[in-house]
């Protein structure tokens, strides 16, 4: 009797134990996802930031917007790629994963790049704000070389 | 003949308001992030808000009452103060982003910031609302709207694939971002459709006084009328997924929506984009404002009307005044115009199933309505609309915190 009592009381515990079990790798598969995810949303908002930053130039660079537009445009580019470069360096998550590291240093890159063309396309040179460009990183074109 | 001429005016002219900072914007997004796969929520947009506007109309038509005036009637005071509150916090948000929509506009075209011309801005709207009659208001503004054609003129240019865009007509599912495409096609109906519209149009039918025997130019009018407005936001959401979504950029900003134009204008794009985001921000803040003037007296029992001296409508013509100077005020802090759109945009689902609800009784009792009560078809849609609506406010704010 007391053996059986005994051997209810080993199954509910491994029962309990595997259940505390399954919900720590449920919570820690959701945290890995969770954390994933992130890093993918940030690569992609870094990516379109870069991708608006190539297609401001190349339009100025062709004539079809004005100087001030492309200024104004960039500015605030700067300041949407200044958002996402303080919100990837605040997770300490992010920066312990190699590929957030990574992206913490494509940002910081792309933060000074896109000064420069900035200050290049406030002085009307084209040729700074075109060799700038080319060095921008998370950008297709930059992938590519 | 006058009937016909009041009929294509209103159908022209119905773009006022109809695209504006939350059309524009949700559109941009949507086809940058998902190409042509959300048309069908803009074309769902469209039907909802037509239904809406056309049994308001109806309702102003039959009862000589205001959308706000009959559910105050009906329902009471007490019942009619939470719709009130909620559609006042609502406008002034959605005025205060259509103030900074126009306020971008014209930093688009001279580079200055865009707080340097919320004043200007909301000056030239109060200017306009206490100088101008309703027709002025109404038809001036949407005549002038007819600039955002260039977003269909654009979609035309850049010659998409037919079948394509047939397809985005059909609710499909998302390859990619499920929550996020869920929250843009929420988006997609709260920004189409807003209380106000539904409110201005039945007190613009008042300040028309449309007869009785002209209720088919009612009917006419919204259906044509929203149709129109559908085809120039669908004109948005072609011409970004076109030009934006292949160079992968997601649109944060307006100045990255204005790329859209440049393939198609050139040199021309951004002043084209100006004057449409402009011309549309200033036509919808126009209706907004004075919306709020109108709800408030009609809600209070004050004298209304556009058509009358501002001195024989005080508190009409203050209450107009104090929203604009709130929204502006609010604007001058310089929270960034498209989140605050969104957010409007997220708040107006959570407040459609209280501007829905009231229409299903109100459409449905004679003392209102008269002989021309909703068919049973009416009523299905409705009640669908409400469930819907329910379903959206439930769902659209835990979506905004994980897809937005």
């Amino acid at each position: 009797m007391a053996s059986a009592a005994g051997e209810r009381k080993r199954l509910r515990c491994s029962a309990l134990l595997a259940a505390v079990v399954c919900v720590a790798g449920a919570m820690n598969s959701y945290a890995c996802s969770g954390h994933d995810q992130q890093i993918q949303q940030h690569q992609k908002a870094l990516r379109s930031l870069a991708s608006t930053t190539h297609a401001i130039v190349e339009a100025w660079l062709a004539g079809k917007v004005s100087g001030t537009y492309a200024q104004t445009a960039l500015d605030q580019t700067m300041v949407l790629i200044e958002q996402e470069r303080t919100a990837v360096a605040a997770s300490p998550e992010i920066l312990i994963d190699p590929r957030g590291a990574n992206l913490s240093d494509a940002a910081d890159q792309m933060t000074r790049v896109a000064a420069n063309i900035i200050a290049a396309v406030r002085d009307g040179d084209a040729a700074t704000a075109r060799h700038r460009l080319a060095s921008l990183p998370l950008s297709g074109k930059q992938e590519a070389q | 003949m006058s009937a016909i001429v009041d009929l294509v005016l209103g159908v022209v002219t119905s773009i006022g308001g109809f695209v504006e900072v939350g059309s524009i914007s949700t559109s941009a997004q949507a086809g940058s992030e998902f190409g042509f796969q959300l048309l069908w929520a803009i074309a769902v947009a469209g039907a909802m808000l037509a239904l809406l506007t056309e049994m308001s109309g109806r309702l102003a038509v039959m009862s000589k009452r205001s959308l706000a005036a009959a559910v105050r009637e009906r329902f009471g005071i007490h019942f009619q103060s939470v719709p009130l509150a909620a559609e006042a916090i609502l406008d002034v948000l959605l005025l205060t982003a259509e103030l900074g929509g126009a306020a971008i506009a014209v930093k688009l075209l001279t580079g200055i910031g865009f707080q340097w011309w919320i004043v200007p801005t909301a000056l030239l709207v109060w200017v306009i609302l206490w100088l101008s009659g309703f027709a002025v208001i109404e038809n001036g503004i949407g005549l002038l709207g007819l600039v955002t054609l260039s977003f269909v003129l654009a979609a035309w240019r850049l010659d998409p694939d037919t079948g394509d865009v047939a397809r985005g007509l059909l609710p499909s599912l998302p390859t990619h971002d499920a929550v996020r495409y869920a929250f843009l096609a929420i988006s997609i109906v709260g920004a189409t459709v807003s209380p106000y519209l539904v409110n201005f149009y039945s007190s613009g039918t008042l300040e028309e006084e449309v007869k009785q025997e002209e209720l088919w130019v009612n009917t006419a009018t919204t259906y044509g009328g929203n149709m129109f407005g559908t085809v120039v936001a669908m004109g948005v959401l072609v011409s970004s997924a076109m030009v934006l979504q292949p160079l992968h950029i997601q649109v944060d900003s307006y100045e990255q929506a204005a790329l859209m134009f440049v393939p198609a204008f050139g040199r021309w794009a951004i002043a084209l984009f100006a004057l449409s985001l402009g011309i549309g921000c200033i036509g919808a803040a126009l209706e907004i404002a004075i919306n709020m003037g109108y709800l408030l007296a009609q809600v209070f029992g004050w004298s209304w009307s556009a058509n009358r001296s501002r001195a024989d409508n005080a508190r009409f013509s203050c209450a107009f005044t104090f929203v604009l100077m709130a929204a502006a005020a609010i604007a001058m802090i310089g929270f960034d115009p498209l989140r605050l759109t969104m957010i409007s945009v997220a708040l107006t689902v959570v407040v459609m199933p209280l501007m829905v609800l009231p229409f299903l009784v109100l459409m449905n009792d004679t003392r209102f309505v008269k002989e021309r009560t909703n068919t049973a078809v009416g009523n299905a849609l409705l009640a669908l609309l409400t469930v819907l609506g329910a379903l959206f406010a439930l769902v659209v704010i835990p979506l905004e915190i994980a897809g937005g």
